[in-house]
C-alpha cells in the first residue's frame, strides 16, 4: 500500500510501496504540487521505475518554474536505485 | 539444470527443495517430477498490475527461504517486478506469466515465460542516456535499464509462441 501525505510544514511523506500499481495514485498527488517541497522517504520501502517516472515528471515540471524537490531519508537500496538512474543529478538528495 | 514439470497457479507456490507431496500433487491435478534438491520456486500470475502484491510476497518468500542478503534481495525483487511490469505494459495477450526463481551455489536465476506472438527482445532495449540534462531526459524507459544495471546477465529467447526472459544474479560469498 502506498500513501502520500503532506504535514503542517508542507513536507511530503511517502510510505509503503510505490510500484506500477500505485503510480497513477502518486502521479495525481504530485500533480498538485506547484512549489518547492521536501519529500521524506523515511517510510518508503520500495520504489519501481514507474515511481521514479512519476517523481521525475513532477521534478521536471517544477524545475521549469525554478522550483524543485529535496529528497530526504532514503534507505540505502532506494538511494542506490536513484544513483543508477543518475537521479542524483536531477534531484537534491540529502 | 533440473526443472519441475509442474507450474503452480497463483497462491500455490512450490518449493522443490522439499520432497514432492504425492497427495497434494494429485489433488492439484499436476505431475511433480523428482528433481535434485535445489531452492526452486515457481508460480503463475495473472498479467495485471494487481498481481504485483502477490509477486512481492512470492519473491519475499524466496529471498527469506534462501537467506539472501538485503542488497541481493532488493535487486531480485526490483528486477522481478520490473520484468513483470514490462510484460503487463507491452504484451496485450491475457495469458498468465510464469515466474521461476532458482538459487544455486553461486547465483540466483530468474525465469519469466509469457505467451507472446511476436518477439520483444528486451536485451536490445533499455538504453537510456542518464547524463542528459533534466530538460532533455524523459520520464520513462528506466525499468529495463535498471534491471541491466542490477543483474549480471539478461537473456531473451522466443520459440514462436512464448517469450522467455532469464536473469542471472551472481552471489557474493
Amino acid at each position: 500500500m502506498f500513501e502520500f501525505n503532506i504535514d503542517e510544514n508542507g513536507q511530503i511523506h511517502l510510505s509503503g510501496r510505490l510500484d506500477a500499481s500505485q503510480a497513477e495514485k502518486a502521479r495525481k498527488e504530485f500533480e498538485k504540487i506547484t512549489i518547492s517541497a521536501v519529500v521524506n522517504f523515511k517510510d518508503l520501502e520500495y520504489i519501481s521505475s514507474a515511481g521514479l517516472g512519476v517523481l521525475f515528471a513532477a521534478q521536471k515540471r517544477l524545475k521549469g518554474a525554478s522550483q524543485g524537490f529535496k529528497l530526504i531519508n532514503m534507505n540505502q537500496h532506494i538511494r542506490d536505485v536513484f544513483r543508477y538512474a543518475r537521479f542524483d543529478l536531477v534531484f537534491e538528495i540529502e | 539444470m533440473a526443472k519441475s514439470a509442474g507450474s503452480a497457479r497463483s497462491n500455490a507456490s512450490v518449493f522443490d527443495c522439499c520432497a514432492p507431496i504425492p497427495y497434494l500433487s494429485a489433488a492439484l491435478g499436476r505431475r511433480v517430477m523428482p528433481s535434485k534438491p535445489s531452492n526452486h520456486i515457481e508460480q503463475s500470475f495473472k498479467k495485471d498490475f494487481a498481481s504485483l502484491k502477490d509477486i512481492f510476497d512470492f519473491t519475499s518468500a524466496f529471498v527469506a527461504t534462501n537467506s539472501l542478503d538485503d542488497a541481493t534481495a532488493f535487486s531480485i525483487k526490483f528486477a522481478v517486478e520490473e520484468i513483470f511490469t514490462n510484460m503487463v505494459k507491452y504484451n496485450p495477450l491475457k495469458h498468465d506469466v510464469t515466474i521461476t526463481l532458482r538459487k544455486e551455489d553461486q547465483f540466483v536465476r530468474m525465469e519469466f515465460v509469457d505467451v507472446q506472438e511476436r518477439p520483444f527482445d528486451i536485451t536490445v532495449k533499455g538504453d537510456v542516456d542518464t547524463n542528459l540534462p533534466i530538460e532533455q531526459r524523459k520520464p520513462g524507459g528506466l525499468g529495463i535499464f535498471l534491471v541491466k544495471k542490477m543483474m549480471d546477465a539478461v537473456e531473451y529467447s522466443h520459440d514462436g509462441t512464448r517469450s522467455r526472459i532469464t536473469l542471472t544474479k551472481h552471489l557474493e560469498h
